[in-house]
């Protein structure tokens, strides 16, 4: 499949990357400072981040609309456009649908944009926190009594380059099955992260419920969800589990008793047993907690940090992790999450 | 309405061993594509599943039940994973090979035959058999780390963000491979790991670790200001970014704060220096303000600003509205008190196609002779067989337990109506 990649933020970056990991070919080209028009999103964040982002391809510079030719010469060639310039720029800079039609008629188009190509916010500024603020996720994420915590880096604009990357492996499909024919495919990251809310949103609708950021000290079914062990902090719910049999595991049984059997009764009782609960939790590392937890089928886990994950035994077994070269120093940065 | 259908993967059979949520996410993605995805899921599972329901990750979707202890289920099960383009499953690592269903047996006697497996940590490693669900690969993957602040981790509010996350990539590697399959007539395998999901979208910060070591907590922004501040109301709040200099004087100077306008504060690094002291200036300019006329207000200045939506409110904005981010699905029966719920759908926007509709969720079994017919042309005599010696299971019916929320909206009811009234334009 070769693909015209048109990225000014990280989701177009983040779709070339990703089709370009497929194997797929993509000829990007860099814009450089357009004039008119605020940049649709955010730059990338460092040189960390381009490193990342602009893996397996190479960058050529396009001035537009000077080289319109050049543009529509490689649009003739390709399957798709993938463009993240904002509702409106693509065409303005001389590569309007109709004229990528008439480039080439069984070319895809895939444009990304913050709040998408219509409606009353389509052309709203926007930054990678006020996406992740429209789309939903931050209001329930961080602490009660807190500002809502965004999601880390350009994670939003991740998710459109995902989605936008998706769309356009299945419109060529499309395309190449006689199932469609070319199309303009309009993505917004406000609806793009929506879906990953889909739970509570939809709760809301079922049952009325609305989802709040919990205060720091509260515990779900079992005990306090995230505690530290002896080497760092681990995620303790095992899901479907009882209290009692949780307690019984983590050496606590003496705490079981009829009492503290009635869930009521037990939550009054629980901030004077929580010391004792954290001291057993310090008492292992997490990955002993892990392995332990796991042989019985918990789901905990282990709070890892970007340098612990690089030294992940689980994703080195899997070959998760290449190497790229960052100001000349050989740097690892992850693979696709499946094997391809 | 009443348009060309998009439905780019028509004539895609895709049968989905699936429980959860992050396949079906996948897997109902497919779906609004135009393929047609038959759900498998365990039989002991299904019933009173409130969260599958909820979530609509198996809407769209025939459902079958079938017996797979059982020779014949196991021999059933075998067929339609040899009529189908693909077979999906996020069962644990071991259920599908035990009962002859591993990929090396059905790609063997069909290599066009493309299989996915999607588990917590993948496969192979030390952690390929753990329990794993959303939350804990997400701890697992880097993301509590770095979303953390004061020593302290902060999980992702979602419940199903790792699961999504993890159904969108699914999507992407399936149709990946359909369309290999058609150039080169090969299938493949596939292992998809949640956790590499997660680290994966974390690409930079993996990259800065392997370079410099962990960074201290937190998740530094490149903007100042660049934060949530309170609005009026109840937990009510407005993302705001200024992401130049020019932007900051417009701000002050709406503001009208002399102080903000003159301490000093014009370039990027000033303001970095006393980000704390601008964060609460802005708290007390914004706290008697509503979010959604401040947002707007601020967009007329070309300042980055959005209210922090809630999951009350996601219903009332206006973009979402405009561009049917929702589709009322109707239930057969009520659902906890409703005839139909609104659900989010597939966010592509083809140019001169509608969206395909999404369907009510199928109970366990409920598909089984549609399926059977249509994909083995077994006939009533055969189906009533199989169902006679319990091959096949059906439930009946689905229940939905209520989980008894710990805060309630009383004007939910309202809001409902108003998504269903968009809906019906």
């Amino acid at each position: 499949m070769k693909v015209v990649e048109l990225s000014r933020t990280p989701a177009g970056a983040f779709a070339g990357l990703v089709l370009a990991s497929l194997g797929e070919e993509v000829r990007r080209f860099d814009l450089g400072s357009l004039r008119a028009g605020p940049r649709p999103g955010e730059d990338a964040r460092d040189e960390a981040e381009r490193c990342f982002l602009m893996q397996g391809r190479q960058s050529e510079s396009l001035k537009l609309p000077q080289e319109r030719a050049r543009l529509l010469e490689a649009v003739a060639v390709s399957d798709v456009v993938v463009e993240d310039l904002g509702p409106g720029r693509a065409s303005n800079l001389g590569l309007s649908w109709r004229a990528a039609q008439e480039a080439n008629p069984r070319i895809v188009v895939v444009s990304l944009s913050p709040y998408g190509a219509s409606g009353p916010h389509r052309l709203w500024h926007a930054s990678e926190r006020t996406m992740q603020a429209a789309g939903g996720v931050m209001h329930a994420t961080g602490w009660h009594g807190e500002p809502p915590t965004k999601l880390p880096g350009n994670a939003v604009q991740y998710i459109l380059g995902l989605q936008g990357a998706t769309a356009a492996e299945a419109a060529v499909y499309g395309v190449q099955s006689g199932n469609e024919e070319g199309v303009y495919i309009d993505i917004s990251a406000q609806e793009s992260l929506l879906l990953h809310w889909s739970r509570h949103v939809s709760q809301y609708a079922h049952s009325g419920t609305l989802m709040r950021r919990p205060l720091p000290d509260a515990h779900g079914p079992n005990w306090p969800l995230t505690n530290e062990a002896s080497d760092g902090w681990l995620y303790m719910l095992a899901l479907r589990r009882s209290w009692e049999e949780v307690s019984e595991f983590l050496g606590l049984g003496d705490l079981v008793n009829e009492e503290t059997r009635d869930p009521t009764r037990r939550a009054e009782k629980i901030p004077q047993m929580i010391p004792r609960f954290r001291d057993t939790v310090r008492s292992r590392s997490k990955y002993d907690w892990f392995g332990r937890a796991a042989a019985r089928g918990y789901t905990y886990a282990p709070i890892e940090t970007p340098a612990e994950v690089l030294e992940s035994p689980q994703m080195a077994a899997r070959g998760f992790f290449e190497s790229a070269d960052l100001d000349g120093e050989e740097v690892k940065v992850p693979g696709l999450p499946f094997d391809w | 309405m009443g348009g060309k259908v998009y439905k780019p993967l028509a004539g895609v059979k895709v049968l989905a061993f699936e429980i959860a949520c992050a396949l079906p996410a996948g897997t109902r993605t497919l779906a609004e594509l135009g393929a047609e995805v038959v759900r498998v899921p365990p039989p002991a599972r299904d019933v009173g599943n409130y969260i599958g329901v909820v979530d609509g990750v198996f809407l769209s979707k025939p459902c079958i039940s079938i017996d797979l202890t059982k020779a014949r289920g196991r021999a059933l099960a075998r067929q339609l994973a040899l009529e189908a383009d693909v077979v999906c499953d996020n069962f644990r690592s071991s259920v599908l090979g035990k009962y002859g269903l591993s990929p090396e047996e059905l790609r063997a006697e069909k290599p066009e035959l493309i299989v996915l497996k999607l588990s917590g940590y993948g496969v192979p490693g030390p952690w390929t058999d753990f329990a794993a669900f959303g939350p804990s690969v997400e701890a697992a993957g880097g993301m509590n780390r770095v979303m953390g602040g004061g020593g302290r981790p902060v999980g992702v509010g979602s419940g199903v963000f790792a699961d999504q996350l993890a159904g969108r990539y699914a999507a992407l590697a399936l149709i990946s491979a359909l369309r290999a399959r058609d150039h080169t007539g090969q299938g493949r395998t596939i292992d998809l790991s949640m956790v590499e999901c997660i680290s994966h979208l974390l690409g930079p910060f993996m990259v800065r670790a392997s370079k410099d070591g962990d960074a201290p907590w937190g998740d530094v922004s490149t903007h100042v200001p660049d934060g949530s501040y309170p609005c009026r109301g109840e937990d009510e709040w407005i993302a705001i970014t200024v992401k130049s200099d020019a932007e900051w004087r417009r701000l002050a100077t709406f503001i009208g704060d002399r102080q903000l306008m003159h301490r000093g504060l014009s370039t990027r690094a000033r303001r970095a220096e006393r980000c704390g002291e601008i964060d609460a200036a802005l708290a007390d300019w914004t706290r008697e303000q509503d979010k959604n006329e401040l947002a707007d207000a601020l967009q007329g200045l070309n300042i980055a600003a959005a209210p922090v939506r809630t999951v009350s409110d996601m219903y009332d904005d206006p973009q979402i509205r405009s561009r049917g981010a929702f589709q009322s699905v109707a239930h057969r029966s009520p659902v906890m008190g409703f005839e139909s719920h609104p659900h989010v759908r597939n966010p592509w926007r083809v140019r001169g196609r509608e969206r395909q509709r999404l369907t009510d969720f199928r109970y366990l079994g409920q598909d089984n002779e549609g399926v059977l017919k249509r994909w083995l042309g077994l006939s009533p005599e055969e189906i009533r067989a199989l169902k006679r010696d319990s091959v096949l299971v059906d439930a009946g019916t689905l229940e939905v337990q209520n989980p008894l929320p710990p805060f309630r909206d009383p004007e939910h009811a309202e809001k409902l109506a108003l998504v269903s009234a968009d809906d019906a334009r």
